[in-house]
Parts: structure tokens; sequence; C-alpha cells
């Protein structure tokens, strides 16, 4: 994975007072509470938080799947509230990478075909989108599982096509909603170690969403969210300790 | 290809949806077929005949539902009119006919068997009436009644032979017999009277002149060739089409009941993976093509399945009900195809409007 230009833009999301509310005037359910945070390019971020803490509700409004109460969200520089819906779909495609909890492949698809169906929704050559797809497959070590539908697929296989789909477009920004949670502990640890490294080459944004403590060691901040609140930011304790080594 | 797998992996429904599609689409076809050998029997005889102009007793505009009782005597006075160059006379009556223990009403006509002029319009079989006691009948009807030419038949107490079988004589209901001018008018028990003149002009005469004088001098109707095709058109349609539309429009939406509530199932079922396309990026008419794609996949394998089964199933039909004469062309299934398509187009909008409420954030569920 090729290492991209320094990009134009000096945040790949940022979000200032962002608040997210749910149900009725009168009796809504606070999410996200005035969240402010940018992420840098090339960084690499983990929201922990327990079941219910606001995170997935903070990774879809950055990533201008869900439209905040209140605050503004920017992707790349630009406010998503001004966008038109298609330009923040044509936008989503290009440029943000999704890795979903449980691997959301399409079963009807094989691995090819799903990876194929990003680099179809942004728009590629059909041989180039093609030739792309089996360079990723073969990167992540699913190659000769590309004409396999999903159901043939072990939970960590599943994963590793799901990150060959989320790394298709090439895209500044991956996000991965819990993608650990459904997989054994060993898997789990391989797809962050995957995220980890697919950010690290392609110099890609990553924010990664989890209550696993133990992703933390491939992030460079965790954030901490509890009742729609960001009340921790920091460099993990074994990164901190790699950057004061001389 | 996606629309194709998705379909593909139900393929119990698949191939229930797609039977019954093609029931819808054979029944359409169906109609439509017997209602062009309605169409073509019911006029075949008016439109085949040589006549210029149509005489037939005032406020009579057709022979399928009007009577006309004329006075024989008029024709020679008709012959001499100026621009005249025949008038032959035809009897028409319905007349009880029997065979055995079976019974059935014919729409038979009486012609003069000199000028042939009024006979049946095309014989399969046989030969046409010459004398009194002759008889030509529908094909249909022979079949179905099990004659044939050189075999009898009785109305009352006259007893009438096959002569012949006709074709394009067989208006589904009820089915045209030919006999001699002076038989028929025995049958009906009117001797010198007739039910129209079959009237041959002179080259160059002027047919609407004519047929004012006609109208003038007898105090008739007198029609032009043309226009009276068009009345027995209008007549069988108005008895008719109303039925067969009916019926025909029931089958469709039928088949958009069906079609809508199988893509709708499918849009339920694959409610995440559409999601998942839309929080991927996917265009705003990607998914909603989809469903698109997946009901003319529906309806093609239906039309498909249809051609399969509708000749076989017609051939088996008409062998069982032989005065169900039904025609067929490219064109009826080229309509039926493309009005399908159609039908396919507008069962998706209930399953798009599904799709449309189906949203990327489901994803995260």
């Amino acid at each position: 994975m090729n290492r991209r230009p320094a990009p134009s833009f000096a945040c790949v999301v940022r979000v200032r007072d962002l608040t997210k509310t749910f149900g009725p005037p009168g009796r809504e359910t606070i999410a996200v509470k005035n969240v402010s945070l940018a992420v840098a390019p090339g960084e690499r971020v983990l929201l922990l938080g327990p079941s219910g803490s606001g995170k997935t509700t903070l990774l879809t409004l950055m990533a201008g799947l869900l439209a905040p109460t209140s605050g503004s969200v920017e992707l790349f520089g630009r406010d998503v509230s001004t966008m038109h819906p298609r330009a923040l779909q044509s936008l989503r495609a290009a440029a943000i990478g999704f890795v979903f909890q449980t691997f959301r492949l399409i079963d009807s698809l094989t691995a090819l075909e799903n990876v194929l169906l990003v680099l179809h929704f942004a728009g590629r050559p059909r041989a180039e989108a093609r030739r792309r797809a089996l360079v990723l497959l073969d990167r992540l070590g699913v190659a000769h599982l590309a004409g396999k539908r999903p159901r043939a697929l072990s939970q960590g296989e599943k994963q590793r096509v799901a990150v060959a789909r989320a790394l298709a477009n090439d895209p500044p920004l991956l996000v991965a909603d819990e993608p650990t949670a459904n997989l054994d502990s060993a898997c789990g640890l391989e797809v962050a170690r995957l995220l980890g490294e697919a950010a690290a080459e392609g110099r890609r944004s990553l924010v990664v969403t989890s209550h696993d403590e133990r992703l933390a060691r491939h992030a460079d901040r965790v954030l901490r969210l509890a009742d729609g609140l960001l009340y921790e930011e920091g460099v993990p304790r074994t990164r901190r300790r790699l950057h004061s080594t001389p | 290809m996606n629309a194709l797998r998705t379909l593909l992996d139900q393929r119990l429904r698949l191939a229930l949806t797609v039977g019954g599609v093609a029931l819808c689409v054979v029944l359409m076809l169906f109609l439509w077929s017997v209602y062009e050998g309605v169409r073509v029997g019911s006029v075949e005889y008016v439109r085949a005949s040589d006549a210029d102009l149509w005489v037939l007793q005032r406020h009579t505009t057709n022979i399928l539902r009007g009577t006309s009782i004329l006075p024989e005597a008029q024709g020679a006075v008709l012959r001499d009119l100026p621009g005249v160059a025949s008038a032959s006379p035809v009897l028409f009556l319905m007349a009880g006919i029997e065979r055995g223990d079976a019974a059935s009403t014919l729409y038979v006509t009486g012609f003069d068997p000199s000028t042939g002029v009024g006979g049946p319009p095309r014989l399969v079989a046989g030969r046409r009436p010459e004398t009194e006691g002759e008889i030509v009948l529908d094909r249909a009807f022979a079949l179905k009644s099990d004659l044939a030419v050189g075999d009898e038949v009785r109305m009352g107490d006259v007893t009438l032979g096959v002569t012949g079988l006709s074709t394009g004589t067989n208006m589904f209901v009820i089915q045209y017999a030919f006999t001699t001018l002076a038989q028929a008018q025995a049958l009906a028990g009117l001797p010198g009277t007739v039910s129209t003149w079959l009237v041959g002009l002179d080259e160059g005469a002027d047919a609407e002149a004519v047929a004012a004088t006609i109208r003038s001098t007898f105090g008739v109707e007198a029609y032009d060739h043309a226009t009276f095709v068009a009345n027995n058109v209008r007549e069988m349609e108005s008895g008719f089409l109303p039925l067969l539309l009916a019926v025909a429009v029931l089958g469709a939406i039928v088949l958009a009941a069906i079609l809508s509530l199988i893509l709708s199932v499918n849009v339920l079922e694959r409610r995440f993976d559409f999601a998942v396309m839309k929080a991927l990026g996917a265009p705003a008419f990607f998914v909603p093509g989809l469903v698109v794609r997946q009901a003319l996949w529906i309806v093609s394998m239906g039309l498909a399945a249809a051609l399969l089964l509708f000749f076989p199933l017609l051939a088996g039909l008409e062998a069982a009900a032989p005065e169900i004469e039904a025609r067929t062309t490219l064109l009826q299934i080229v309509v039926v195809a493309v009005g399908v398509a159609g039908i396919g187009l507008v069962a998706s909008l209930l399953p798009i409007e599904r799709v449309r409420r189906i949203y990327a954030l489901e994803v995260f569920r």
C-alpha cells in the first residue's frame, strides 16, 4: 500500500461541540454531548467505552451518516451540513472505508464481488477495479477465497474480506465499529493489527470504536466515552513509553 | 448479476413467483387470442363479401345483433336503379339444429347459390350448398358436434345434408351455417323475404349517391362496405370486449400484486444488505435499481415460461373445445411482453418506497 501524498487539509475529521439527542422534545436521550475532537491525517484514534456510551453514534456522526442535533462536523475540511447528500455519498464512497461489527458482507456476492462493490460505487473502471480487488484480497491472505460466498468463510476470513473492502478505494479515512466484537481473542487481535498496519502503511487516519482495552496498543490516541461525554483523551501508556524512549 | 443471484438464492420462491407471472401472462395472451379469434370470426363473413353496399331494414346497423326483414320483390327494382350492377339476397335466421339427442343453435345464412354471393367466405372441406336440403357448417361447430361432410342434421322436420365446412365463421358464442335462400326461407316460414341485399355497383358509380337513392326509394338503410364492417366490429366489441378487458385487468392486478409482494419480501430479507450499500456510498439509484432489475428478471423469466406453456396449452384447449378459435400474433406477444414489463415496473414502486426507508445507520445496530 503506497504512502499517500501529504493532504491539503489539517484534519481528516473535526467535530466541534457535537451533541446528538434521540426522542421527542422533552423526553430526549442524549447520545453524544458537547464533543469536540480532531483526527489528524494518518492518526489512529481509539474510541473506548462500554455499550451505550455513545461511541457508535459519535462514529456515525463523524462519518457523515448521521446529522447532529447541534455542533458541526467537518470531513476533509468540508462542513458536512452544507454538502448535498449526493456529494456526501460520493465522498463516503471514495474517501471513507468502513469495517462493521458483524462484517456485513453481502451474502449473495462472492468475496471478490463484495470488494468490487465499493470500487463500483466510486466509479472505478471494471478492469482496474478487479485488479485492485484481487491485489487487496491477496495482501490480506484471502485471494484463494475470492470466489467464495461469505457463508463459506470463517469469521476471521470474513473480517479480512471486510478489511479489504474498506481499503478498496484507498481511502484516507478508515472507520471501524467494534471490529473485534464478534471474533475470538486471537482473531480480534489479528484484525486490530491488520487495521493498524493498513492505516500506518497507507498513512490513513483510523477511527475505531471498541470496548476492548487491548486495542489501545494499535492506537496513537485513546478517547474514552461514557454517557455521551468524552472524558479522557491521551496517548496510551505503552506508546507513551515508546515515544519517550531516546 | 447481483439482482439475479439474490433471486436464485431462493429457488423455490423464485419458481413459484415465475409460475404465477407465467400463468398471468398465459391468461392475458389467451384472452387476447380468443378475442382476436372472435373478432375475426364475427366479421370475417362481412369483411370477405364482395358487396359494395349493404342494404338492410331501417334502423338496423349490423347483422350480429339486429333484425332485418325486407321483401324479396325489392330486388327487381333495386337492380334497375342507376349505378347498381347486381343485388344479391341473403336471409339470416337463428335456428336450432338437432343431431341425435344434441341440440344447438346456428346462425343460418341463406344465399343465392347461382351467384354464390353471401355464401361461406372460405371452405376447408366439401362444397357450397347448391340445392335445398344442403347445408355448410362452421368447421369448429362440426368438430365440436362430431359432424363431417356427408352427415345429416335436422332443423325441425327438415333434414339437411352437410356438403362442406367453412372457416372464418365462428363467432365463439354461435357459429354460421350456410344454405340456399329458398331453404332458409322455408326454415323461417317466411317465403319472399330477405334480410339484406348485397349490392354490387357499376364501375365508376358513386357509392354514396347510389346509397342515398336506395335509402330514399325504399326507406331502408344502405351502408358502404367499410362502414358496415366498422358497424359490425363495434357491435361485436361492445358485447364481448368489456368482459375480456375486465378479466385481463384482473390478471394484470394479480400479476402486479404477486410481483410487488415478492419484491417487498426480498427487500425486507435483504434490509441489512441494502443498508450496507447505502453506508458504503451506493449512488442514489443503485439500490432502487436492484429492485427494478429483480422485477425485470422475474418478468422476463415469467414471460419465457409463459411462451413455453402457452402454445401447448392453447392447442390442448382448442382440441377440447373447438369453438374456441384463438388467433395469436407476434404483435400480441410483443405488446403483452411490454405490458407485463410495465406492470413489473409499477409493482416495483412499493418495494422501492420500502428501500427508501432503509437507512445506512441500520448497519450499526
